[in-house]
């Protein structure tokens, strides 16, 4: 076929948008079509790789030339005519030889990305600074570089009518449970959506109770946790576009391990790790904990702190429960307000919300010291585990509400109701509440109190996995 | 609907604890604090007035807005034939449901302790949730006067019936002296106990006075008094608390001497003063740093000296045993002390000497003294007939068979105690 | 899919039950019937219970697989069977009404003076029938998951309790006509391992069953024993006063006054406990239930029961202290039966009948 009409044809398929380019290079009687979106190529690797080696060559131009001798590129294949479009969009420069069926692709995509650096929600004091990008490529990078093995494999999979987005699934062969890979992979290509613009959107596909508050799935943004979590035995989900991998199978411990905890003295990980435990208990009950005390227990409270709350509540417009959801209000639109405000405005938003707010509140008689306090105490200790952070938010609230209505006992029984659910809820086989309910006594090495890493010898056992031993 | 339906289906404990909430939701909304229906009562007095009614004295704390921490209470006192009656009056009286949890310290009279308290201290325990924690103690007074007085004390200063009564039962007292204490006292077979006493008294030297509205500031007035201050501050405390007599026709001072009221039956019986009670804590281990004095006290390095041993450690080891039918009593006493004060001529003084000092002629004389106490209250005990020290309790669980034998011939285990043969093994150790 | 539990969930389950009832009212009960010698009742009783345990393991080895109804099926016809299920169901039905009685009771005294007693029926029925539609699993895994902080709450209220340790209990003060009338008088309070039965089908076995199991009754006993010495010996004579054994011991002493109402430990403890043990009764009696009546699902069985159970503790008509009354006497009776005699029965049967039996099985 003639190389101008596949060239125009391509243009037509690709509904002639601006940025779509062909050249026609014409060459001792051969021509060939390049077509390309000038918008999705890297233009240096274009001239130098590309262009300037047609142009300059002394060779003939054909197919086995092109592909071995003058094209300066890594990455080329052949395609057939049909897989054009594709291949075009997906930032390759497309090569039609006159007198050629097959065409050629070279890939020298590129867009603007950002390098890794490290992400805001899991910092860590000593260990690996680098965080996943938006760009695939450079997340299996970052992957691959930490395994020099053979047994890492990634599975393509390519999900949405339009965004036709690329997601990898990597795992570890001989380590993670085929079972678990292959249901992923039938999770992944079961979904029909017109596109997935993050990781986010497919969770809800690769979970087993979507209607859950409790998230199923793990997000990661570093490449070491990835890593880790491989070698435990888990797979891996990359999506294109997303700096977020997600992880199966999941269990709610996983949150309460940070990075930092293996970069560090196990003693003192298992310190902070009951410390994150607490305070998310903190996060969760307090408030509503406070509320049922004033409401229906107060002779459960200490002589001293009693006069302390009795004296700065007399006179308040408000029933304890109100308050306490009016400071929760104030400091929800204050958080809302600092996420999306400029950060040039977050001075002024801190000193409208600390100083205006919250002193004046107090001070004019509409809010309690205490009801602050406990409102900044609670809301502190939510960010110790930034990724339950929503969770624990709307937990926080439903007991609360329960504990304004039903007193200490309701919150015990909604603790009860609470457990007992997520008992009932498993990710890929493992049990949400493993290792501890289930009790699992060889990966308690790895919960709450830590052993150090010399004494963890096999993977966790709280789901499967094909390689139990890890170190001998 | 049939979404509706589903979603029943698929989550219905939770539809079921919404639908709970809402039920309560309006209640939570409209709940005031329980502050508000129920008033915050830290102390109680309970007497008896002159037509013979129960006369209830509530010590209240009341809240008013302010970011001080200060603390406000008021007194409520209310009279009925019965305590019901009376915790209901005073409930009127306040507006609130009065509810028992907080208080800290129940009073009673001496009025009152002419019958037997043990009915009122019962129904104020299992109905209106007294803590069975809560600290007792008497009063020469009537309740209310009293419980007055300790609202002025709180307000003034620091010193406050809590720590008093804390400091009495932690070191004085021969046991706790709270309710459970008492009761647990009342329902063994002797039914003797010992109570925490604080008089309010005219004009007593070693009293805590009460700073007068007038006279505004100065703590010179509070650091006077204290039951344990001597010298000077106890000079400065009666002169002002003389003049203030003077000129306000006899205002009264809370005396801390550590005496304790015996009470038998729930009745009172007798007052055990400091003195005596000296006596009875020599078996108590937990009553250390007890003063020892020498008077006239002449060995080879004093002469007419006066010398002040405290004791710092004691140990005691008591044996029950049985001679020929006759209950024995045999005590070991180490006692630790230490040489802290003499009042001696110069040339003793001069010496210097250790305070390690314990010389045969010291010990002999202090062995005296310990046993000299001790029999001076078995005698008191012997003749009231109160059986405070639990002696035939001990008996009774290590030889049971023996004073099984004895009580045959006896009325009363009270009695048992004029039985019981003492015999004091004391021995000196300097610290 | 059959759910099953692990034998330590098992044990967890049965340790949770033996609190049931005993931590509260238990020790001054037995004060007030025969002073301190009340705890040898509690050990005897104690000491039934974990004969019926060691019946409970030998049956189990010799039917792993089946149900206490196969089991009484097998050997009596399914009319018997029938006939002990609904025993079983009622003495269930008595035991959940004694233990809401005795924790409502425990709370409205102590945190929820002027609370509605609608409160704590909504909150018992909503994890009561949560826990019974989930099924065993979870509520197996909810046991195991508060079980260490049950455990060390009780075990750190008793050593709060150490500070008001004061005299040695008076031992061997009753008569012993006391003594045999308090073991009758007080079965009621016992008789927890009918659950492990009821749902023994849904046990694995596992190496150290027996250890375990034996490992978990003894944790819960000690506690128990423990905890009414403790009680004896902090108030003497004064114990039949108190009703509350587990938060008493600690608000005892006024020198925790400052720190506040440290019994809320207990209290909390004791809320949770009652919370999970209703649960596991309510289980095993919609099991029963489901027997008896063999085409009525779970879901109709425990709407069943919540509808009686509401109708009962609301009704002004059957005044609920009542059914806890007649529970309190029934119970003994039905206890003796159920606790003793069957599984006796059941125990001497498999004990013969053991060689031929497993080749039926297999």
């Amino acid at each position: 076929m003639d190389v101008q009409k596949i060239a125009q044809n391509l243009k037509k398929e690709l509904n002639n948008s601006s940025d779509v380019t062909s050249r026609i290079l014409k060459k001792d009687e051969q021509s060939v079509a390049l077509i390309y979106l000038k918008s999705m190529i890297d233009n240096v690797l274009f001239v130098e790789g590309i262009y300037e080696p047609i142009v300059k060559s002394r060779l003939e131009i054909n197919k086995q030339n092109l592909m071995s001798m003058i094209l300066k590129t890594s990455d080329i294949s052949e395609i057939e005519l049909k897989e054009a479009c594709e291949k075009i969009l997906l930032g390759n420069v497309v090569l039609a030889l006159d007198g050629e069926e097959k065409l050629l692709a070279v890939d020298i995509q590129k867009f603007p990305a950002r390098t890794p650096s490290e992400p805001p929600t899991s910092a860590v004091i000593q260990g690996p600074r680098e965080g996943f990008t938006e760009d695939i490529k450079t997340n299996i990078t970052l992957i691959r570089r930490r395994f020099y093995n053979k047994n890492l494999t990634l599975k393509d999979v390519y999900v949405g009518k339009y965004s036709h987005t690329r997601i990898v699934l990597a795992y570890l062969k001989g380590v993670a449970e085929d079972k678990i890979v292959k249901e992923v992979e039938k999770k992944l290509k079961k979904i029909d959506i017109d596109g997935i613009i993050d990781s986010y959107y497919i969770i809800k596909f690769l979970e087993k109770h979507p209607d859950s508050l409790f998230k199923q799935v793990g997000s990661v943004e570093k490449p070491d946790i990835i890593a880790a979590k491989m070698l435990e035995g888990r797979v891996a989900i990359i999506v294109d576009g997303s700096p977020i991998v997600l992880t199966v199978p999941f269990i709610f411990f996983e949150e309460v391990q940070a990075s930092n905890d293996y970069y560090s003295s196990h003693i003192y990980a298992s310190f902070i790790r009951i410390v994150r435990v607490l305070a998310m208990i903190i996060a969760v009950i307090v408030p509503g904990a406070y509320v049922a005390l004033r409401i229906f227990h107060q002779n459960v409270i200490p002589i001293k702190f009693l006069i302390t709350i009795t004296n700065t509540t007399k006179g308040l417009p408000f029933t304890p429960f109100l308050e306490m959801l009016f400071v929760d209000l104030l400091f929800q639109i204050l958080y809302e307000v600092s996420l999306r405000l400029p950060s040039y405005l977050g001075l002024a938003t801190s000193i409208v919300g600390a100083l205006i707010l919250g002193d004046t509140g107090v001070k004019a008689g509409l809010l309690s010291p205490p009801a602050v306090i406990i409102i900044a105490i609670a809301k502190i200790a939510l960010y110790t585990v930034p990724e339950e952070s929503y969770q624990l938010t709307i937990l926080q609230h439903l007991f609360l509400f329960v504990g304004g209505s039903l007193g200490l006992f309701g919150i015990v029984g909604l603790s009860v109701y609470l457990v007992i659910y997520l008992a009932s809820i498993d990710s890929y086989g493992a049990p949400y509440l493993a290792p501890y309910s289930p009790r699992v006594a060889s990966d308690l090495k790895d919960s709450l109190i830590t052993a150090p890493t010399q004494k963890m010898f096999l993977r966790p056992q709280s789901f499967k996995n094909k390689n139990k031993t890890r170190l001998k | 609907m049939k979404k509706f339906i589903n979603a029943v289906k698929h989550t219905p404990m939770l539809l079921a604890l919404i639908f709970i909430l809402l039920f309560f939701f309006p209640s939570a909304i409209t709940s005031p604090p329980e502050s508000v229906s129920n008033p915050i009562v830290t102390a109680v007095g309970i007497d008896r007035n002159d037509e013979k009614q129960f006369e209830v004295t509530l010590l209240t704390f009341l809240s008013y807005p302010n970011q001080s921490y200060a603390e406000s209470y008021e007194v409520y006192t209310c009279t009925g034939e019965n305590l019901s009656e009376a915790l209901t009056k005073a409930a009127l009286q306040i507006g609130k449901s009065v509810s028992l949890f907080h208080v800290h310290t129940a009073v009673v009279s001496e009025k009152l302790l002419e019958e037997d308290i043990t009915p009122a201290l019962d129904y104020l325990v299992r109905v209106e949730s007294l803590p069975q924690s809560c600290l007792l103690l008497a009063t020469n007074v009537k309740t209310k006067e009293f419980i007055e007085f300790i609202k002025e004390l709180n307000s003034q200063s620091d010193i406050n019936l809590e720590e008093l009564s804390f400091y009495n039962s932690n070191y004085i007292s021969w046991e706790d002296t709270t309710i459970d204490a008492y009761l647990q006292d009342y329902y063994s077979p002797c039914r003797s106990f010992m109570m925490s006493y604080f008089p309010l008294v005219e004009g007593d030297i070693n009293g805590i006075p009460l700073e007068s509205s007038s006279s505004g500031g100065g703590g010179g007035s509070q650091s006077g008094g204290g039951a344990s201050s001597g010298g000077e501050g106890s000079e400065k405390g009666s002169a002002q608390s003389g003049s203030k007599s003077a000129s306000q026709g006899g205002e009264k001072e809370l005396v801390n001497d550590g005496s304790e009221l015996i009470i038998k039956d729930g009745k009172k019986v007798s007052i055990l003063t400091r003195e005596l009670l000296r006596g009875v804590n020599w078996f108590n281990p937990k009553t250390i740093g007890a003063e020892l004095v020498l008077t006239d006290f002449t060995d080879e390095n004093f002469s007419n000296a006066e010398l002040v041993y405290r004791v710092n450690r004691k140990q005691i080891i008591t044996n029950l045993e049985y001679e020929n039918g006759v209950p024995i009593y045999n005590a070991n006493l180490k006692l630790y002390v230490s040489l802290v004060e003499m009042n001696s001529n110069k040339d003793d003084l001069k010496k210097k000497h250790k305070d390690s000092y314990v010389s045969e002629k010291v010990r002999e004389e202090i062995e005296e003294n310990v046993k000299q106490d001790i029999m001076l209250v078995l005698e008191k005990l012997k003749s009231e007939n109160v059986d405070i020290l639990q002696i035939y309790d001990s008996f009774y669980r290590w030889k049971r068979n023996e004073t099984k034998k004895i009580m045959k011939n006896l009325n009363d285990p009270s009695d048992f105690l004029k039985e019981v043969v003492f015999r004091f093994n004391v021995s000196i150790y300097p610290n | 899919m059959k759910q099953t539990i692990s034998t330590r969930q098992c044990g967890i389950i049965m340790s949770l039950l033996l609190f049931a009832n005993k931590i509260l009212v238990l020790p001054s009960l037995l004060y007030e019937n025969s002073k301190a010698d009340g705890l040898f009742i509690l050990l005897l009783l104690l000491a039934i219970e974990f004969g019926i345990l060691m019946m409970f393991l030998k049956i189990k080895k010799v039917y792993p697989l089946l149900s206490f109804y196969d089991i009484i099926t097998l050997h009596f016809g399914k009319i018997v069977a029938k006939i002990v299920y609904f025993l079983l169901f009622l003495y269930f039905f008595f035991k959940i009404m004694l233990i809401f009685n005795i924790s409502y009771m425990y709370f409205h005294v102590q945190v929820y003076i002027d609370a509605s007693y609608y409160i704590f029926i909504f909150i018992f029925m909503l994890a009561m029938t949560t826990s019974v539609l989930r099924g065993i699993r979870p509520l197996a895994r909810g046991c195991e998951f508060f079980y260490l902080f049950i455990i060390s709450c009780l075990i750190f209220s008793l050593f709060l309790s150490v500070a008001n340790y004061k005299t040695f209990p008076l031992f061997i003060d009753s008569p012993p006509k006391n003594f045999a009338a308090g073991v009758f008088k007080y079965l009621f309070c016992f008789g927890d391992m009918m659950v492990i039965f009821v749902i023994m089908d849904k046990m694995e076995i596992e190496k150290n069953m027996v250890k375990k199991m034996i490992g978990f009754f003894c944790t819960s006993a000690v506690i128990i024993l423990i905890l009414c010495f403790m009680f004896y010996a902090a108030f003497g004579r004064t114990s039949f006063l108190y009703k509350n054994a587990i938060s008493d011991i600690i608000t005892f002493s006024y020198r925790f006054i400052d720190l506040g109402r440290l019994d809320i430990i207990s209290i909390l403890t004791v809320m949770f406990l009652s919370v999970l043990q209703l649960s596991l009764y309510c289980y095993a009696l919609t099991e029963c239930f489901m027997k008896v009546f063999s085409k009525l699902s779970r879901v109709y069985s425990i709407a069943v029961f919540d509808i009686a159970f509401f109708c009962i503790v609301v009704s002004s008509v059957v005044n609920y202290l009542e059914v806890v009354r007649i529970g309190e006497s029934a119970v003994n009776y039905l206890a003796i039966f159920l606790q003793i005699v069957v599984p006796l029965i059941i125990f001497f049967i498999s004990l013969k009948k053991r060689g031929k039996e497993d080749e039926k099985i297999y």
